[in-house]
């Protein structure tokens, strides 16, 4: 089945007081109709601005140096402004990490509510309003009615979270991007949040992007997961295998410094070194190398592709993808 | 809400207190002033012959103005005289009362202040918005060039190179009159224009800060285009602050009236008052200072209440309390 | 004792640089210097006397003899140009030099002792706030006379509140930064805190207030006299000379034009220096 959304290749630099910041250097993913991928990495290693890009919501002195988004064939990147709003929000809709900060304060929830339905030509007047309220409660937000026509200010982070999630699927996206959705939420609402996008995926058949920090998140919401390293993706792996077989040595590390009641005994063990300094110019190896306990001497000379090491499971690294192909060996 | 309103209203009390008493004191003090002659009794017919005035006259106008009364009561009978819109009668229009020429004078200058006020946001709206959306675009950096302009320059100075430029250079429009509605474009220009540049410059700069935050990302990952954010959402919120811009502006405003209607010879109290100030009219003059004063504390007052409504935070307290 | 006059150095080349790019603030920069030394040297430089009236020589449009022409009585304007701007120099900075000397004393006496003293010296700034200053001006200037000082009396006389409470939003924030608790702690009283610390501190916003004060004045000495009520005859004033380049300016429109122009100029050159300025403390309290 060919990908709804394909990656390809994709490079972004911020330009801004005559400094170059390397944000995301070469990704490369998908996502088919119908499932969820989920981007977890490290902060600064370039997965909001990876789904921002795809969106093209990045700031002006963002610059896409190279690279292809693909929407069902379709390259978002040489779409004209124009063209492009007409897939925001109606083809691909966000959800974005802060809703009170993404939303208008003195505008009331329903009249941003229905934005979408008004710009794209869905709906408009007592007909927009019914499908809010519809929407609304489906979403879990009770008396949606009263709630239609409050402020923002007016409403708890959660339920603020599930107005945001009607909004971005009022229009019926095919794709829906959710930002780290639920990091400013408490530990409680973050489940019934994650755990309502992970049913109206599946109600809906739209495929969806999670971007998260939080390994055990995406394990548990998406079917596949690809790690992300100083903006570049270097693993690509099932979700079901990401917290056990992940081969990536970064992976592996974000997993030793994840907290989680399996492993409560054990201290979670940080990863040695700072993160990659995108304002700085790239290593000529692999990005993670300085950082890496396995390193080789190949590493600092020759930066790793993706290389299958299992079925649907991606790896871009020396170290993993040879101990997987004598693991195939000697099988 | 409630408590900030009183507080607002003791500070405005206050201060009428203080301009009434301060114009009322040099008001006494001025030399030549008739206020002066009920120090020494005898000088009084004196004083009342140079204005032309027959002692009986003299003696009503004491009566009149409690002159033979402590100070305090003097200005007491002033200031009661002005709240219930009871002034007195001009010096150089004898016979009579001041409130006839406010009466009609100043429903002149107000409408010509009110003219220049739309004019100014009219035209600054536009203005700001075309300069946020461009941001550091040739547009922006030239239209701030000339907000900048209008921002450095008073009105009456505005006026002047207007009429330099339209008036004399161009021969496009009248100086001189005030039937015709071209007439007052020029005068209302002249108010109009040096606000437009610090309220476009304000303007600019809030949407900026809005278009820069989050929200407005969100309304562009609806499809929403630049400009619907900026007119729909951004605008809304930045017109909020921007009458706190207004707010001064309307006080210079009320004062630029004066010089205006000065340079372009058109019936306003402004007018008056010069006339007033030039030939030592002490009522006139403490009545419309007094008036202005009033005034322009008055939209002081509204400003920091129109602040209320366009924010439903502060309306929504304001429901609950 | 090499320390800080080091840190000083490079603090202010660091700021000079910044101002340099600003192009129209140093436009400004230099126009104002300029002006100021016309002013100072204008009794020097002025071609002709700014009373001398020449009844063969009225209305004259500007030529080599009379730059800017002559007026009605056959007076150069260029020579009435430059005592004007004596007039409205000698207004713009006299007045501003008493709004400093106020409000740098209310507002640090505010904003040092607070309590009570801060309560009352505030609520009486708040009431003067409130004063429409031009029409006070009016008032004042109409009571005490057409003489410079009781002009630069009504000029000041409202004005001084913005830079009282300038300071006293400055002395307050330098008051409770941690190095003053230092310097107490090591004895020194509130005279030397103010006068060592504080008034240091607080000189980038006062600067900029200044530069834009000066012109404030300029406007209100030009539009007293643009109503008759400024400076008294021969002495020019801008104001003056632009109400008389009124009356003729259907047949000597430059009798109006330069004036204006002329002042426009002033202006706008002391607002994009100030506005230079303003960028330069602004970044400067950013890092």
């Amino acid at each position: 089945m060919a990908a709804l959304l394909e990656v390809r290749n994709l490079a972004v630099e911020f330009h801004r007081d005559r400094a170059v910041s390397r944000a995301v250097n070469g990704v490369t993913l998908s996502v088919e109709r119908g499932k969820s991928l989920g981007i977890v990495g490290e902060s600064g290693s370039g997965k909001s601005v990876t789904v921002k890009a795809i969106m093209r919501l990045l700031p002006r002195y963002a610059r896409s140096a190279s690279g292809a988004v693909l929407l069902e064939g379709q390259d978002v990147m040489r779409l004209s402004e124009g063209r492009m709003r007409h897939l925001r929000g109606r083809r691909m809709a966000m959800v974005f990490q802060d809703p009170h900060a993404y939303l208008n304060p003195t505008k009331t929830v329903g009249s941003q509510l229905v934005e979408p339905l008004i710009l794209h030509r869905l709906a408009a007047g007592a007909e927009a309003k019914r499908r809010a309220v519809d929407l609304l409660r489906l979403v879990g937000i009770p008396s949606p009615e009263v709630r239609f026509t409050q402020y923002p200010f007016e409403f708890s982070g959660g339920m603020l979270q599930r107005v945001m999630i009607a909004m971005a699927l009022i229009a019926d996206p095919d794709l829906l991007i959710a930002d780290e959705p639920t990091t400013a939420l408490d530990v409680t609402v973050q489940a019934q949040i994650l755990r309502l996008l992970r049913k109206l995926k599946e109600d809906r058949g739209m495929a969806m992007i999670l971007v998260t920090h939080d390994l055990v998140v995406a394990a548990q919401t998406c079917d596949e997961v690809v790690v992300m390293y100083g903006g570049t993706v270097v693993e690509r792996v099932p979700s079901h295998k990401l917290l056990t077989a992940s081969a990536h040595p970064y992976a592996r590390g974000l997993i030793a410094c994840t907290p989680r009641i399996s492993n409560a005994d054990t201290i979670p063990t940080p990863i040695a070194g700072q993160p990659l300094n995108l304002r700085e110019p790239l290593p000529g190896g692999c990005l993670f190398a300085a950082r890496c306990p396995d390193r080789v001497a190949q590493c600092t000379e020759v930066r790793p592709q993706l290389e299958d090491v299992a079925p649907d499971h991606q790896v871009a690294c020396f170290v993993a993808a040879g101990a997987a192909k004598e693991g195939a060996v000697h099988e | 809400m409630v408590r900030f309103l009183a507080r607002r209203l003791a500070y405005m009390f206050i201060a009428f207190l203080c301009i009434s008493l301060v114009t009322f004191m040099l008001m006494k003090m001025a030399p030549g002033s008739f206020f002066n002659a009920n120090f020494q009794v005898n000088g009084v017919s004196a004083v009342a012959g140079s204005y032309g005035v027959s002692p009986q006259v003299m003696d009503a106008l004491i009566k009149y103005y409690h002159l033979n009364d402590p100070w305090y009561v003097q200005w007491w009978y002033y200031v009661h005289g002005f709240l219930t819109w009871h002034m007195g009668t001009s010096f150089e229009y004898p016979g009579t009362r001041t409130v006839t020429i406010i009466d009609t004078a100043f429903p002149f200058s107000v409408r010509l202040a009110l003219m220049a006020v739309a004019t100014g946001v009219i035209i600054a709206i536009p203005i700001g918005v075309t300069a946020a959306m461009r941001e550091n675009g040739w547009m922006d950096v030239g239209l701030m060039f000339f907000a900048m302009l209008g921002t450095s320059l008073p009105a009456y100075l505005v006026a002047v190179l207007l009429i330099v430029l339209f008036a004399l250079w161009l021969h496009l429009l009248p100086v001189i009159g005030f039937t015709h509605p071209q007439d007052f474009i020029l005068p209302v220009l002249s108010l109009a224009l040096p606000m437009v540049g610090a309220l476009s410059r304000y303007l600019r700069n809030s949407l900026i800060d809005s278009l820069h935050s989050e929200y407005v990302t969100g309304v562009i990952a609806k499809g929403g285009s630049l400009s619907r954010a900026v007119w729909r959402h951004a605008l809304r919120n930045s017109l909020l602050p921007m009458i706190t811009v207004v707010g001064p502006q309307l006080a210079g405003l009320m004062t630029g009236t004066v010089f205006i209607e000065e340079i372009f010879d058109l019936p306003g109290l402004g007018h008056y008052f010069v006339g007033a100030a030039n030939v030592r009219d002490y009522p006139l003059i403490m009545d419309s200072a007094l008036l202005y004063a009033t005034v322009i504390l008055a939209m002081n007052l509204l400003v920091d209440l129109t602040y209320g409504l366009f924010d439903p935070r502060i309306r929504r307290a304001g429901d609950l309390g | 004792m090499s320390m800080p006059t080091l840190k000083k150095r490079t603090m202010a080349t660091l700021m000079w640089g910044r101002f340099r790019r600003n192009r129209a603030a140093v436009l400004g920069g230099a126009f104002v210097l300029f002006l100021i030394l016309c002013a100072i040297l204008a009794p020097v430089i002025a071609p002709y006397s700014y009373m001398q009236s020449n009844f063969l020589a009225t209305y004259q449009s500007p030529s080599w003899q009379h730059w800017f022409g002559t007026d009605e009585l056959g007076r150069d304007m260029l020579s009435r140009l430059l005592f004007s701007l004596r007039t409205a120099s000698l207004i713009g900075f006299g007045a501003e030099a008493v709004e400093l000397t106020l409000g740098l004393l209310v507002g640090a006496i505010a904003g040092y002792l607070g309590g009570a003293a801060d309560t009352i010296l505030m609520r009486v700034v708040d009431v003067v706030y409130g004063f429409p200053s031009l029409l006070f001006a009016i008032i004042l200037v109409v009571m005490l006379g057409h003489s410079l000082f009781a002009i630069l009396i009504a000029v000041a006389a409202t004005s001084w509140v913005t830079m009282a409470r300038i300071v006293r939003s400055q002395v307050i924030v330098v008051k409770q930064s941690d190095y003053i608790a230092a310097a107490r702690g090591m004895g020194a009283n509130w005279w030397q805190i103010l006068r060592r610390y504080v008034l240091p501190n607080s000189l980038g916003p006062i600067a900029v207030t200044v530069t834009f004060g000066i012109p404030a004045n300029m406007m209100v000495e030009s539009a007293l006299s643009l109503l008759g009520l400024g400076v008294q005859p021969p002495t020019p004033s801008w104001g003056a000379l632009i109400a008389n380049g009124e009356q003729a300016m259907f047949s000597f429109p430059y009798l109006l034009a330069f004036p204006a122009v002329t002042f426009a100029m002033t202006l706008l050159a002391f607002t994009f220096f100030g506005d230079g300025l303003r960028n330069v403390f602004d970044s400067k309290s950013m890092h």
